[in-house]
This record gives structure tokens, sequence and C-alpha cells, in this order.
């Protein structure tokens, strides 16, 4: 059926182009693929011949120009917006100014002296990097308990400011005891 | 030869891009390609009626001008301007048909045309036959035997695999060679 398509153009030209008794025997093969009998292939041969020439014969006018220029119009207001600044003639020498203009700046620049050339030398720089790691050793904190020896002694007295701690235990002793020496 | 205008050696494809860009001498380039052919292929379609077929042929170069964005550079310019002025055609044929649905509820009778055929002359017979064929049919056979599409052109148009294209064509010529034959054999016995 592939086949019978691709053959289908190749059908057509030879319609076109000879009548059942000239085809080769490849020829009919491909013809015999469409048709059944020479009587059916001349009768499509006569058909087509007959259809080109009604076509020839009933030829269609070519549109005339008013349309095209009608068309034309449309295309001019299509892109009149766009481009409308262009259209204005202020503008337009405005810009020729401004191009003369800055071709003259260019034109009369004075001489560009070339940079001098700078040698760039490469110099392998070597250092010492500290990188951050893990400490090898743990330091933890230690409590040792040991005994502390307390001296017992009794220090000189301290001289004791008016009123401001109360009255001792050892001050209330001789207290009684004057009182109790002042009853007798 | 040697002093060919620029345009005219431009494919159609690099004028659409100049037309998105406004230029009219690249748009009166592709309507002065394509102008007459489309004309034809309207005018055929469209039951021979020239007013509508310019019509048409404005409105399509219209969109062109209004939506170049609408064609699809991969495509060829050929292919796309027929398959626009197809996709016309059908909505056009769509509305006759209802048109004719609202005005006469009897559907179209092939064989009063038949009758009415061996009364008129070959050619246009021919005519008459080709208005009896459906949008798509007509339209294949027309781009195919008037306007010389090639057959895998015809299947973009159309959005139609190619062996369809190849099995319709095949299809109408038959026909077309039955009915021109059953005219020669009427003629033939009006004669005796």
């Amino acid at each position: 059926m592939m086949e019978k398509e691709n053959d289908f153009e190749k059908f057509e030209a030879l319609l076109q182009s000879k009548s059942y008794h000239e085809l080769t025997p490849q020829e009919l093969q491909c013809v015999n693929q469409w048709v059944e009998s020479a009587q059916e292939y001349e009768a499509l041969r006569a058909s087509g011949k007959q259809v080109a020439a009604w076509f020839n014969t009933n030829p269609v006018s070519a549109p005339d120009k008013e349309s095209l220029q009608q068309l034309k119009q449309s295309l001019r207001v299509q892109h009149q917006s766009a481009h409308n600044v262009w259209y204005k003639p202020v503008w337009g020498y405005a810009v020729t100014a401004l191009v003369f203009g800055v071709l003259g700046w260019w034109i009369g620049q004075p001489e560009i002296k070339p940079e001098p050339v700078t040698l760039v030398e490469q110099v392998t720089v070597r250092d010492t990097l500290y990188v951050a790691s893990k400490p090898d050793t743990v330091f933890q904190e230690k409590i040792i308990y040991r005994d502390r020896p307390i001296i017992l002694t009794t220090q000189a007295r301290q001289p004791e400011s008016k009123n401001e701690k109360g009255v001792s235990m050892k001050e209330k002793e001789e207290l009684d005891k004057l009182l109790v020496s002042g009853s007798e | 030869m040697f002093f060919k205008p620029k345009l005219a050696r431009l494919p159609d494809e690099e004028l659409m891009r100049k037309i998105h860009q406004g230029s009219e001498a690249a748009f009166t380039e592709l309507y002065t390609r394509y102008s007459a052919s489309l004309l034809r292929y309207f005018t055929r379609m469209l039951w021979n009626n020239r007013t509508m077929a310019e019509d048409f042929l404005h409105d399509l170069f219209l969109k062109i001008i209004h939506n170049p964005q609408h064609f699809d550079a991969s495509r060829k310019f050929s292919t796309w301007a027929y398959s626009v002025a197809h996709n016309m055609c059908k909505n056009e044929y769509r509305k006759k048909e209802n048109r004719m649905l609202l005005d006469s509820p009897v559907a179209f009778d092939q064989r009063d045309l038949d009758r009415e055929l061996d009364l008129v002359s070959a050619n246009n017979r021919l005519a008459l036959l080709l208005e009896t064929l459906n949008e798509e049919d007509k339209t294949i056979f027309l781009l195919r035997y008037e306007d010389e599409l090639s057959i895998s052109e015809i299947s973009q148009v159309v959005f139609m695999p190619e062996g369809t294209v190849k099995s319709r064509l095949f299809y109408l010529r038959k026909q077309l060679a039955l009915e021109l034959n059953q005219y020669r054999v009427v003629l033939k016995e009006k004669s005796v």
C-alpha cells in the first residue's frame, strides 16, 4: 500500500505524458497498481486533459491595482505609529545635525597615544597556613578534696564600734557579774 | 537578468520578516507573487463569485499586515497562505450550509443536478461537477490540478496525511472520468 502511494505522482505524470500503449513494462507495472484496464487508463487520461483545458479556457484575471493600493495604505497606517518620529522633518534635521556633530568631533580628536605596555611577572610566594582542626588533648577540670588545718588561737581584741553590733555574750556575763556584786 | 531587483530574489519568508518591519516594497513583492493564484483559488472555491473572492483576498492580505506574527517562520509561506485561505473558505461553506438549512429544509439532491447537467455543454458540466464537490475535495483538486502544488504541500494546507490526499485525488479523478464518460455517451445517443 505504501509503495502504491509513493507511485501516485509517477502514475499522474504517466497519465499526462503517455498513452497506455506507449508504456514500458516497468511503467505498466506501476500503472496497473491503480487501474484495471487500458480503457480505464485512457478515460482518466482524457478527463485529465479536459480538466487542464478547462482551467486554461476559464482563467481568472489578476486582481486590480486599487486593492494593492488600499492594502499598502493599511500597512502604512499600521506602522506609522511605530515610526512616527521619523516622519517629522524637524526630528530628521535634528538627527542629521547630531550625526554630523558626532562625526566632526570624532575626526577632530587628537591622535590617541599608545598606552605603555606593562609586564606582569608571576612570583611564587610560600606561606604557612593554620588550618583549624580538632584538638588532640581535652582539658577537664578536676576537684581534689584534702584536709586543711584550722588554727584555733584567739586573736587580739578588736575595738568595736559603739552599739553597732549590740551586746556580746562576754559583755553580758560581765554585766551580770557587776549586777550580782552590786546587789550584795 | 543580472540586475534583478534585490527583493525579487528574496524568499517569501524573508519578505514576511520585512513586512513585519513595515516594508511596503516587500509587501508589494509578496502581493505580486501570490495575489493572482490566491484570487483564482478563492474564485473557484466561492462559486465563481468574483466580488466575494476579491474581498476574501483583501481580507487575507489584511491579516498578513495586521498579524504578521501569526506566520510560523518554520513553515513555507505558500502553504501557510493557502491553509489560511482554505480555512476562510471552510468558514464560508459552513455559513452557506447553515443559510441553506434555514432557507429550505430539503437537502441538496445530487440527482437533480445530474439531470440538469445533461443539458449543458461539457465545459459547463465540468464547472458544475466541481461545484458538487465538498469543500475539502475541491481544495485538494484545485491545489493539485490548477495551482500545481505537490502532494506534501497539499497535505500541509489541509492538515491531512499524504496518503489520504493521494487516495482522495485518485478517487476524484476516477469520479470525474466516469461522469465525463457518461456525458460523452449521452451526447452520442442524442446525435444518433
